[in-house]
């Protein structure tokens, strides 16, 4: 029997070898990969065991990696922060705008226009990680999301690639009637999810020009309604016409309310013939014969459909490693930002997860250039769209409350989107976000 | 009420099996899917084949998840919760039920109230007070915290117990020269060991099965209990019935086989105090 | 209560008199250092917040704000929701749990030949940790290879299968269920105990007078049970009204606020959206209506033991 946790004894040795060479100081890194019980955390954790006393003498780093929920992570940092522990986080950017609304991180732009490295990590990554003019974190990972689709189902049915909502709905119901116990498409509509908020803010994106719910008014000095309810309205249509839009419909109405990890399981076991999706879901490759037929043979990837008069445009993914406002040591913490998203670990890290590397460098590299995969992601990356620096903590609810009142029939779409909007536009004027 | 009609007999168990179907299949049901494979537990069949059955999800639950820290640290934790609670709580039955002080009552009163703060009132202020007294992410927070939820149950308990313990017996013992601390040690307690035992064990299960505080308290592998270990195991296994399954039957193991040891004294000890 | 008052005993000095009654204070502090450190002083500072418009996000604008928070608390619709699934859930949980309770240790006291087995082992549902009961429940309500549904379309009432906790209409009777499942064991085991102490010739004087199964059941039983009948009553009242893990940990409140509680609700406040001065108003509201829940039964209690 293989136990995890003697991994991480011989790198505290390890660790513990360096300190006793004289003046260490200890780092306090939060990493949810390195913590959370997954296909990352021993080759990550292996890597670190390697590469840390050689390329950062003097400096040790803890052994325990944080919270292995990234939500739970985000809570008990905002709380603690302040104390000055974690001195590192990696995090997703719901929760660095969270973090950095606290005033917890440091602003990196100094340190990081000094570094060699800068030009190497696309701009857009950049950008999103950049609130109110700062640089708050540097990024490790990024994906954005796009259509995938069962290939040989379409063929079989004389399918093309949906390019409009309406095609989208059509092809949906067409395969749902057709191909028995196949549901046309899989989507996460679980409350208070975030996937199901990032799987609904793609489609919004479509709607809105490519641009968030909320602008920031100078004049104001506050956040302003950015979109309509008839906007907020076509997307939760959308989702109600999934639902409900024919007969059998497009969407199972048994799956109303799944997480995450139920979307992700239906497609790879081929009970739903497209999802919208990003790229990790590769990895579920290693479950077994059926996911890797699918995975590998059967799917094709293609942008989101459009609705009328909309832009490509989807949710852009990016995952930064940031330094705490309140740490002691940020010249030391620095250097550990520099390793976590150096060329080597990048490359390591999004190879295991199968997602895209935000640095020109490891796109470059074999394994990367000649992948299918990876490749077809990466072309989608420009129509990605960052969120706005607000608290989308309560937004979230919000959305996917509505999203569920919708194909809850609990409202019409009219009616919740008319809701959701004045809700959204309270929050803006109540200051909370 | 004999048991001598037949018909009597047969309407008690036709009962008895209504309410031990509803609280044992769900039980019944997750034993068996921890020893189906993943094929056999999606297959949407009620009895599997007998070449569907294996181990292969223990062994497998094993493999890529930190159960046996989470294991460790639930019975280090649970185990001193329990020790505490009952060695604190004893103390202070003793004060409460053999010596005369003024705010006896008060004390009663204080020691119960906190029963009813809702847990979610307190939680950041409290997340805050034990991060100030460096309590965050150690076994000795989580053994406090739960002791301070275990402890008003075994002090009223406790109380009611050596209150129902003749004096007398105090008396002999104190005038043969025992001390004070020795009554309570070697008088009371084997009288009371019952009750002991009851609020040991209900300390031990409320610790056990605690996820709020620990989810609140714990921020690594070090201090994560099962219940934790579960609900990350739920949340990132891709959804694998066969092994989430397996996981909770040995979650629940380690509380089983405590309670099948105590079950005799539990009815007896829970019902004591409240039935006079 | 019985109490040795520390015997004036002349031979003792002054001191000894002294140490001998601080002795009780001594043996009583660290349980009341524990339980009230943490967590009255939490709850004081939770309460303190309520009145301010703190937040964990914004630091630097936190003030005094009065009543605020209260006020709209009682204006959103969503605590307005929780506030009454809580209240129907304490009351139907409770209620049944009498009920059911009351069966239950009716069949335990029969004594049939293996009874002894299913007092024995009544009180598993009990002692499993809550988030075990909650997998087992998700796992046979699955919507493909759930128990349920297997049952269901081996009956050939497929139509009936579904996502059950996913299902606005069944989600919140499933979070009853699973506190029936939980806690009815623990009341029949209760009851059952006190039914036995009952002095058997008040059953004897009542079948004299010509009472039936039902009479006895209605004129014996049940007075000499009120007084454990309201101490589960109180103690099952706050855990179901506090209780957090259950809808927290099966369906988070959804669908759509179906079964959302006002536990889950503040939390989401605090924790989701960081607005720490309005989640504790709820907290308070919260104990509010549980000390004028627990006064009430505790009237209860008093008026019956005065009877």
């Amino acid at each position: 029997m293989r136990i995890k946790f003697p991994h991480i004894l011989p790198l505290a040795v390890a660790l513990a070898a360096t300190t006793s060479a004289g003046f260490a100081t200890e780092l306090d890194l939060w990493f949810t990969p390195l913590s959370a019980e997954g296909p990352m955390k021993a080759p990550l954790t292996q890597w670190l065991k390697e590469h840390l006393p050689k390329d950062l003498p003097g400096i040790t780093v803890g052994n325990n990696f944080g919270p292995p929920v990234y939500q739970d992570g985000q809570q008990k940092f905002v709380v603690q922060g302040r104390k000055g522990k974690p001195d590192v986080i990696e995090s997703v950017l719901e929760g660095m705008i969270a973090y950095q609304r606290a005033g917890l991180l440091e602003p990196l732009d100094d340190l990081f226009d000094k570094w060699s490295d800068k030009d190497q990590f696309i701009p857009s990554t950049i950008k999103a990680l950049t609130l109110n003019g700062k640089l708050f974190g540097v990024p490790y990972n990024t994906n954005v999301r796009v259509l995938l689709y069962r290939k040989d189902l379409f063929q079989k049915y004389g399918l093309t690639i949906p390019k409009t909502w309406d095609d989208f709905l059509r092809d949906a119901a067409t395969i749902s009637s057709k191909e028995s116990g196949v549901a046309g498409v899989g989507l996460t509509t679980k409350n208070g999810s975030v996937r199901t908020f990032q799987e609904f803010i793609s489609f919004f994106f479509e709607v809105n020009n490519g641009e968030n719910p909320y602008k920031y008014d100078e004049a104001g000095k506050k956040w302003a309604m950015n979109t309509t309810p008839e906007k907020l309205t076509q997307v939760l249509k959308l989702y109600s016409d999934f639902f409900f839009g024919a007969s059998p419909s497009a969407a199972n109405q048994n799956t109303r309310g799944n997480d995450y990890q139920a979307t992700d399981t239906d497609y790879v076991s081929g009970k739903s013939a497209m999802v919208p999706m990003g790229p990790w879901i590769y990895s579920y490759r290693t479950n077994g014969e059926v996911a890797k037929k699918i995975l590998e043979e059967e799917t094709g990837v293609a942008p989101l459909p459009l609705p009328p008069e909309g832009v490509q445009a989807t949710y852009l993914e990016v995952k930064p490693i940031s330094i705490n406002a309140f740490s002691k040591d940020k010249k030391d913490d620095w250097d550990l930002v520099k390793i976590l998203t150096s060329k080597d670990f990048v490359a390591t890290a999004n190879r295991i997860e199968g997602v895209n590397p935000p640095r020109k460098d490891v796109a470059q590299l074999p394994e990367f250039k000649n992948d299918w995969w990876e490749q077809a992601f990466i072309a989608q990356l420009p129509t990605g769209v960052a969120l706005a620096p607000i608290n989308w903590g309560l937004v979230i609810n919000d959305i996917t409350e509505a999203l569920q009142k919708a194909i809850y029939k609990n409202a019409t779409p009219e009616v919740a989107g008319k809701a959701l909007y004045n809700t959204l536009e309270q929050r803006a004027k109540d200051n909370q976000l | 009420m004999k048991g001598a009609f037949p018909i009597r007999r047969l309407v008690t168990y036709f009962g008895l099996s209504i309410f031990y179907v509803f609280l044992l299949l769900p039980i019944a049901w997750l034993v068996l899917s921890s020893f189906r494979n993943s094929d056999s537990v999606q297959s949407g069949r009620l009895i599997p084949a007998s070449s569907e059955l294996t181990f292969q999800n223990y062994v497998e639950t094993f493999q890529i998840s930190n159960f046996v820290t989470y294991l460790v640290n639930s019975f280090v934790i649970a185990f001193s919760v329990m020790l505490l609670t009952v060695f604190l709580g004893s103390l202070g039955a003793y004060s409460l039920s053999r010596f005369a002080m003024k705010g006896k009552k008060l004390f009663m009163m204080a020691a119960l109230l906190p029963q009813f703060f809702p847990y979610v009132l307190v939680l950041i202020p409290f997340y805050v007070l034990m991060s100030s007294l460096n309590l965050v992410d150690t076994h000795v927070g989580l053994i406090l915290t739960h002791s301070s939820l275990t402890l008003p149950f075994a002090l009223w308990m406790l109380t009611g117990y050596f209150n129902a313990i003749p004096v007398e017996l105090d008396q002999a013992a104190l005038i043969d020269g025992c001390s004070r601390l020795g009554v309570l040690f070697r008088i009371l307690y084997p009288v009371a060991i019952p009750g002991l035992v009851v609020a040991g064990f209900f300390a031990f299960v409320v610790s056990w099965g605690d996820y709020l505080f620990v989810s609140i308290l714990s921020q690594s592998n070090q201090t994560q209990t099962l219940p934790i270990g579960l609900q990350t195991f739920m949340s990132s296994l891709e959804v694998r019935w066969g092994l989430i399954t397996a996981g909770t039957v040995l979650a629940i193991i380690p509380t089983v086989i405590f309670f099948s040891i105590v079950q005799r004294r539990l009815v007896s000890g829970l019902t004591a105090g409240a039935v006079k | 209560m019985i109490a040795v008052t520390p015997q004036r005993n002349s031979s003792l000095s002054l001191w000894q008199n002294l140490g001998r009654r601080s002795f009780a204070y001594w043996l009583i502090f660290p349980v009341l250092l524990l339980i009230l450190g943490l967590n009255l002083y939490p709850t004081i500072q939770g309460i303190l917040t309520s009145f301010t418009n703190q937040s964990l996000i914004d630091p630097s604008h936190s003030g005094y704000i009065g009543i605020d928070n209260y006020f709209k608390l009682l204006q959103d619709p969503v605590f307005r929701v929780s506030l009454g699934h809580s209240l129907e859930l304490t009351f139907a949980a409770v209620l049944l749990q009498v009920i059911l309770g009351l069966i239950m240790a009716h069949l335990l006291i029969q004594k049939v030949p293996g009874i002894h087995f299913f007092r024995s082992v009544a009180m598993i549902t009990w002692v499993l940790p809550i988030i075990a009961s909650v997998v087992m429940f998700r796992f046979i309500t699955l919507p493909n290879y759930g128990l349920i549904n297997i049952v269901l379309k081996e009956l050939g009432l497929a139509p009936l299968a579904r996502n059950w906790f996913g299902d606005e209409k069944y989600a919140f009777l499933l979070v009853l269920i699973m506190h029936l499942w939980r806690n009815v064991p623990f009341y029949a085991i209760a009851f059952m105990a006190a039914m036995q102490a009952i002095p058997a010739d008040l059953y004897e004087a009542a079948r004299i007078d010509g009472a039936g199964d039902w009479r006895q059941f209605w004129f014996v039983t049940l007075p000499n049970l009120r007084y454990i009948i309201l101490v589960m009553v109180v103690l099952h009242v706050t855990f179901t009204f506090n209780n957090f893990d259950f809808v927290f940990l099966s369906t988070g409140g959804g669908p759509v606020n179906a079964t959302e509680v006002l536990p889950t609700y503040i939390y989401k406040q605090a924790w989701n959206g960081y607005a720490l001065g309005y989640a504790s108003a709820g907290g308070v509201i919260m104990l509010v209506i549980l000390v004028v829940l627990v006064l009430v039964c505790n009237k209860f209690i008093k008026g019956l033991s005065e009877q």
